[in-house]
């Protein structure tokens, strides 16, 4: 586990980001949280830190002026977090040199692709692998093939990473690993299963059955239905009431 | 058209060229034929003069000579002596030789001359040069003079007529002039007798012009003599008649100096009277005269005219073609002025009116519409400046972390997977999305991004009946336009057209690659617009004080950034749905540098 150093003025925010975020699941520990830069600074001097995340607008000693001072050690990776309008804010901390920069209001899925590329960069200096642990996958995938399963009208890759903690490209790549199946073409056939359903209800209608198995192109669903089932979906209830009628 | 033009202002500019040359071509033609009318007249006079000179030399000298002669007492007594005496004497001997050697000169020198008879009164014998003798006049040939002498007005010196003789009877009859002198010293006649054929060749040479010609009249008004075989014709008609009357009334002189229409040909009349001979000259001068002398006069007036003409007709060509240059020009700036496209502020540099006026007119069209875009621009840059001002009245820090210190909140009560979460994000993005540079550019790929994340926060709003659906040409997807380029259409949906405790919110987002444009529309199945309402909609999103910020910010956006053609349309049916659509084209008239450097300056 790398230790973390969070830094933010608001007590709010600032617990926000060390209590609900799973840093454990992608290697990190919250070593410390700070509301001004001062102490956290202190702290650092202290204790081993590998990596500090500093809000940038602070009284006091403000985030750039602590990445700075931060910087000193080149070995300590900081990001930044900032809000949007500190464009030119942001322009000089990459000039500090510092690993990376995320926006106020934190998307879980950029946080986790953030901090999993820092924590590869410090596992090659180190030289560490992760003991990954085959548990620890299958809590994973049975966690997203729920998620699939009940939120397929809204369900997207970035999402689903969102809800087990760990970023989309990580996901993407062990799901396919340990499946077998992509995470895309698992959400197509569940959607499409759901869809054929939908299409026994003659009192549903067509396009509204596309929205809710989180189509907004009608023709786009009809062309993954037609390359899933082989007919259309036209098709598909024509031949369930023909069959219905025979019966 | 232009050609019709054309056509039209060269035939005009070549009148305007040749209406003066033709004028002074009529002046001179006219001024030359009057003048040579006068010549003719000049001429005549003239003629007849020299004519009346020639009759004088021709015979009255001759008369003159024999009366001269016989005023000699010495030839008037032997030419008694002879006419009383058949037997001759030795001195009438002489003289009758010698009035015989008066008469062969005569006959010789003059060709012309017929015969001479001299006569004494109440003798009934006379002197004739035919043969040289003293013949009688009861057995003489020719009696018919003696008539004529016998009923001479006795106050008449001279008079002529013209009749025929007869020398043999087998011989053919000869036509002649008879001069009848009356002599001055004795009682007694000298009648010269003239070939009329040859006395008239020799008239004819005297005139100067072949065309004119000659008529004597006696003075008991008949014809004598013509100088013209063709003047026959008029010998018996009322031409003739009328100069007859004229000299038995003594009137002649009314009838001289005129032109008369004779057998469809005119001729110019002029009268002489010749007192020598007691003759009256009739000139007549004909027309052609005057044609042959203006002939070649009108030859070289008509070849310089078709020359002129020539050069005129090239002079108009040249000068309508290079006034068309410039109506062509004009024209032309006229038309890329319509359409929009970047004018030279100056024209040409030449001197001409033109020029002139051009210039003139393009500078004042140049600065109408500088002025006009650059207070439309004013107009976008007070919005846009507006805009701005309001969304730094509030911090986005604050904003920023009120979201943030929200969503922890809701993750923290009701988990990861909440939908106050899920809508908190969208939020987020919408609101990053509003709050960014509003003139800069997003691919289209983007907007649409950011107009899912609407429609959810929407959807969530209607409690999941809002179905919009996307029918997109993929090949427009990295399309550059303005950011919130359809939002403001779906908020106008969500806003105006939907009914209240509308079930389903049906909204289509159609955006169709048309080669060189893009077509954008929103179609809903709301309440509708009745047609005075779509009238009225237009006059709020087309008017310049609006202060709506969505639809007609967006019209005012689409038609500054792309042009007045490229505004907002609306159609609706009430009851049925509203469809809101708009074309872009894909070539961006304004680079999205030169939109910002506008609003940034």
């Amino acid at each position: 586990m790398y230790q973390l150093v969070i830094v933010d003025d608001e007590p709010k925010i600032l617990d926000g980001i060390a209590e609900l975020f799973p840093w454990e699941n992608i290697g990190f520990q919250v070593a410390g949280k700070f509301t001004n830069a001062r102490s956290a600074l202190e702290f650092i001097r202290k204790n081993q830190v590998q990596v500090v995340l500093t809000d940038i607008k602070m009284p006091g000693m403000d985030g750039l002026e602590f990445a700075r001072e931060l910087k000193k050690d080149p070995n300590l990776m900081v990001v930044i977090l900032s809000s949007y309008s500190d464009y030119e804010y942001m322009r000089t901390a990459l000039k500090i040199d510092i690993q990376d920069y995320l926006l106020k209001p934190i998307n879980y899925g950029e946080l986790s692709s953030c901090f999993e590329k820092i924590r590869s960069q410090l596992d090659e200096r180190y030289a560490v692998a992760m003991p990954d642990s085959e548990p620890y996958y299958d809590k994973i995938i049975h966690m997203v093939d729920t998620y699939i399963d009940q939120e397929f009208q809204k369900a997207s890759l970035a999402l689903a990473a969102e809800q087990v903690g760990i970023s989309a490209g990580y996901l993407s790549k062990i799901y396919k690993e340990k499946k077998g199946i992509g995470f895309q073409e698992q959400l197509t056939a569940t959607r499409m299963n759901k869809a054929a359903r939908m299409l026994e209800d003659p009192a549903v209608k067509s396009y509204e059955i596309a929205f809710y198995v989180g189509y907004d192109n009608p023709k786009n669903f009809t062309r993954a239905f037609k390359s899933h089932f082989g007919v259309s979906p036209r098709e598909y209830r024509n031949g369930m009431r023909g069959n219905s009628e025979s019966c | 058209m232009l050609r019709k033009y054309f056509v039209k202002r060269a035939r005009w500019n070549f009148l305007i060229m040749i209406v003066p040359t033709l004028l002074i071509f009529i002046f001179i033609g006219l001024f030359f034929v009057h003048s040579q009318r006068e010549d003719i007249k000049k001429d005549s006079v003239r003629s007849l003069q020299s004519f009346e000179d020639s009759l004088e030399a021709s015979i009255f000298n001759m008369g003159y000579q024999l009366d001269a002669l016989m005023s000699n007492t010495s030839f008037s007594l032997a030419l008694r002596n002879l006419v009383d005496n058949p037997e001759m004497r030795q001195n009438d001997q002489i003289a009758f030789r010698m009035l015989k050697y008066f008469f062969h000169s005569y006959e010789t020198s003059y060709s012309y001359i017929h015969s001479i008879y001299l006569y004494l009164d109440d003798r009934d014998r006379f002197l004739t040069s035919d043969p040289g003798q003293i013949a009688n006049i009861a057995t003489y040939y020719d009696q018919e003079w003696y008539g004529t002498y016998q009923s001479m007005d006795p106050g008449e010196r001279v008079y002529t007529n013209q009749r025929w003789v007869q020398r043999y009877t087998y011989g053919e009859p000869t036509e002649i002039i008879s001069i009848f002198y009356r002599m001055t010293y004795m009682d007694g006649v000298i009648v010269i007798n003239v070939d009329k054929g040859e006395y008239g060749k020799l008239l004819r040479s005297v005139l100067l012009s072949r065309h004119q010609k000659v008529m004597l009249f006696n003075s008991k008004g008949d014809v004598v003599c013509l100088t013209d075989p063709e003047l026959e014709q008029f010998e018996s008609d009322a031409f003739a008649d009328s100069i007859r009357d004229g000299i038995l009334t003594g009137m002649e002189e009314a009838l001289k100096e005129r032109w008369v229409n004779l057998q469809g040909e005119h001729y110019y009349v002029n009268i002489l009277y010749s007192g020598y001979l007691n003759l009256y000259e009739v000139s007549m001068t004909s027309g052609e005269q005057l044609l042959d002398n203006v002939r070649f006069f009108l030859l070289m007036a008509c070849l310089i005219l078709l020359a002129e003409m020539g050069i005129m007709f090239f002079l108009a060509y040249t000068y309508t073609k290079r006034t068309f240059s410039y109506i062509e020009e004009c024209v032309d700036i006229f038309s890329a002025a319509e359409r929009g496209e970047a004018l030279d502020s100056h024209f040409r540099d030449s001197n001409d009116e033109y020029a002139l006026i051009l210039n003139n007119v393009i500078r004042l069209y140049l600065s109408n519409s500088r002025i006009q875009m650059d207070l439309m621009e004013k107009q976008h840059e007070n919005e846009m400046t507006e805009m701005r001002a309001l969304q730094l009245q509030i911090n986005p820090h604050f904003i920023f972390n009120t979201m943030q210190t929200l969503d922890f909140e809701a993750i923290k009560q009701l988990g990861i997977h909440s939908e106050l979460h899920e809508m908190i994000q969208q939020l987020a993005l919408v609101v990053k999305y509003a709050l960014s540079e509003p003139m800069e550019t997003v691919t289209l790929r983007m907007e649409l991004e950011y107009l899912r994340a609407y429609l959810q926060i929407q959807n969530v709003r209607f409690n999941n009946n809002v179905i919009t659906y996307f029918d997109v040409d993929d090949s427009v997807l990295d399309q550059k336009v303005f950011r919130l380029l359809l939002q403001p259409v779906l908020e106008n949906c969500f806003e105006h057209g939907i009914e209240p405790g509308q079930e389903k919110i049906l909204t289509k987002i159609k955006i169709f690659d048309r080669g060189d444009t893009i077509y954008f529309a929103v179609v809903d199945n709301g309440v509708g617009i009745s047609k005075e309402d779509i009238q009225k909609l237009y006059e709020r999103i087309n008017s310049h004080t609006a202060r709506n910020i969505g639809l007609t910010n967006l019209n005012r956006r689409l038609i500054l950034h792309y042009g007045p053609e490229y505004g907002l349309r609306i159609r609706s049916k009430l009851g049925l749905g509203t469809e809101i659509s708009f074309v872009i084209p894909k070539v961006d008239p304004k680079t999205v540098t030169e939109i910002k450097n506008d609003t940034k300056n």
